[in-house]
């Protein structure tokens, strides 16, 4: 059951992550072989068929439960030192970097789903009629049919996650915190290449609260003690909004923008995620001309907080930051998307008059 | 170089099949179909169960109850399609007798910290104000509510539910729902003139 639009319940959202739901099924597993007294008196007989599709579930997610080679879902390869090649019973390869880590969430016939959790992975899939072949990293889906691709989590400065086509096609699509497709965000043709931005910086890199930077003005009075330990590592999600506010009534927008940016990244599941992306995505068009930044932002946040107030402007704001970047076909896109979904909006005269030839 | 081999399944299913579908493969033993129900209606049980509870704290048992239950009587389920409804109408039950069991160990003088909601946990700085102290307010009032009057009223003004709807998820007579609806909108008043939740 989920709220509707007009309801205030959708404004109350659980944080479901992957890992929270991987112990909730788990969980149920358990629950299911272990009956209470008075729920089995009158289930046992449904119970049992219940526990078996349970257990076997969990057969899919858990290796160990596994008494004989079959769908390996579940299991999770290592690379050594020298990389390692995963060959599929249709031919297909994942061809894994020195000290990658890849999950197979899924192996059946018609779908295979891998779970890439660090490093890099080359992908070679065999085109077979019916059958997808997803990978998943970070947050994002990459979903293939007949296709040579690369995939690889960055560190530091490198993009977080970068996707590289070297034959075929693939459809990049952002995926909501309860890990189901969100919102497509590109197709990538052969050559192509996506990426998101870099992880946010480490703790040490990140801007120093607004206070301990010399040509600040003064703080404003709703800014909240920083002290020592300012850095980001760790910091919950409140303070990074409270400091990245801060930074910017204190005309600092990059470091606004950093913080904004260590919000959305760090605390997906939390509320203020889309809101940071936003108002990255503001800063980044209207202070930093930074038009392309600006969309990737804006498309962030639509994707992670779909129902929110600022969805008007954020989609209006994207038509700009295309037209800005002289992405027309983007902005084309932005335009009729905004346009189909606000015919009365208030930007509309503003959106109509956009993606200039 | 590590060769998979994967059994087969039979063709021609839908790429998104219909939660009827799952609830007979699952009821046939079939697992991904256990996994796809669960997946399918993981975050709306989890939604449901976190602003009928008013705090994250007991969502995953309620949520993880609410499930087994559901797997453990998928017999008895009548239209599988139904499936959603049915899991709901089990959760609401379950929060029910959560609330139930909270209350009563704070008559005991136990666990009264278990009836707290915490109001900025629950209600997040982005929400637009006017709903925002909506909210407040019928939270700050629902933690002192028994459950027969607090779910019904949440279902109604925080799921935006008609009456029938709650009736069925709280197997109660349309007329025990509205006397209840009526006794929270009484107390509601009343905490409204009393200047709570402004």
């Amino acid at each position: 059951m989920t709220p509707s639009e007009t309801s205030l319940g959708r404004h109350i959202e659980p944080a479901l992550d992957e890992a929270r739901l991987e112990r909730q099924i788990a969980a149920i597993e358990a629950r299911a072989r272990r009956p209470s007294a008075s729920r089995r008196a009158f289930t046992l007989a449904a119970a049992s068929v219940a526990v078996v599709a349970i257990m076997l579930l969990r057969a899919h997610l858990d290796p160990r439960a596994r008494p004989e080679p079959g769908p390996l879902a579940g299991t999770t390869f290592e690379a050594p030192a020298g990389g390692e090649t995963i060959t599929l019973g249709d031919g297909s390869r994942a061809v894994l970097e020195p000290q990658s880590k890849l999950t197979l969430l899924t192996v059946r016939p018609e779908l295979v789903r891998v779970a890439l959790e660090r490093g890099g992975v080359d992908l070679d899939v065999v085109h077979a009629e019916g059958k997808q072949f997803v990978a998943v990293a970070r947050g994002y889906e990459i979903r293939v049919l007949g296709t040579r691709f690369r995939v690889r989590l960055g560190e530091g400065g490198a993009p977080a996650l970068e996707v590289k086509v070297a034959r075929g096609r693939v459809r990049v699509t952002r995926l909501g915190a309860d890990g189901a497709p969100e919102t497509d965000v590109r197709v990538l043709d052969a050559g192509e290449t996506w990426s998101t931005a870099p992880e946010a910086a480490p703790a040490p890199e990140l801007p120093p609260t607004p206070a301990a930077v010399p040509e600040l003005s003064p703080m404003p009075a709703a800014v909240p003690p920083a002290g020592p330990a300012a850095s980001a590592s760790g910091e919950s999600a409140r303070d990074l909004l409270a400091r990245a506010e801060a930074a910017r009534a204190a005309n600092q927008p990059r470091a606004a923008a950093r913080l904004f940016d260590a919000l959305r990244l760090r605390h997906r599941s939390d509320a203020r995620a889309g809101l940071a992306a936003f108002e990255l995505g503001r800063l980044r068009l209207d202070r930093l001309d930074d038009p392309r930044g600006a969309a990737e932002a804006l498309t962030d946040a639509l994707a992670i907080a779909p129902r929110a107030p600022f969805r008007e402007d954020a989609q209006a704001r994207l038509v700009e930051a295309y037209a800005a970047a002289r992405e027309r076909g983007r902005c084309l896109d932005a335009q009729a998307a905004y346009l189909a979904r606000y015919p009365q909006g208030v930007n509309r005269a503003k959106v109509a008059a956009r993606c200039p030839e | 170089v590590v060769v998979l081999r994967s059994v087969p399944r039979p063709s021609g299913e839908a790429a998104f099949p219909a939660d009827a579908a799952l609830v007979r493969a699952a009821r046939a033993g079939d697992a991904g179909a256990a996994e796809a129900l669960v997946r399918r209606h993981a975050r709306a049980l989890n939604g449901l169960a976190l602003r009928l509870l008013g705090r994250d704290g007991d969502v995953d048992d309620v949520v993880q109850d609410a499930f087994a239950s559901a797997f453990a009587g998928l017999g008895r389920l009548q239209d599988p399609q139904a499936f959603s409804a049915w899991l709901s109408g089990i959760l609401v039950r379950l929060v029910g007798k959560v609330i139930r069991r909270r209350r009563m160990l704070a008559r005991l003088g136990l666990g009264r910290a278990l009836l707290d909601i915490d109001l900025d946990a629950l209600v997040a700085p982005t929400v637009p104000q006017d709903d925002a102290l909506e909210l407040r307010r019928l939270y700050g009032l629902a933690r002192r509510l028994p459950a027969d009057v607090r779910v019904p009223l949440l279902l109604q003004r925080v799921e935006g539910l008609g009456l029938d709807e709650i009736a069925r998820l709280m197997g109660a007579s349309l007329a025990t729902v509205k006397r209840r609806i009526a006794q929270a909108e009484a107390a509601l008043r009343e905490s409204f003139l009393r200047g709570e939740g402004r």
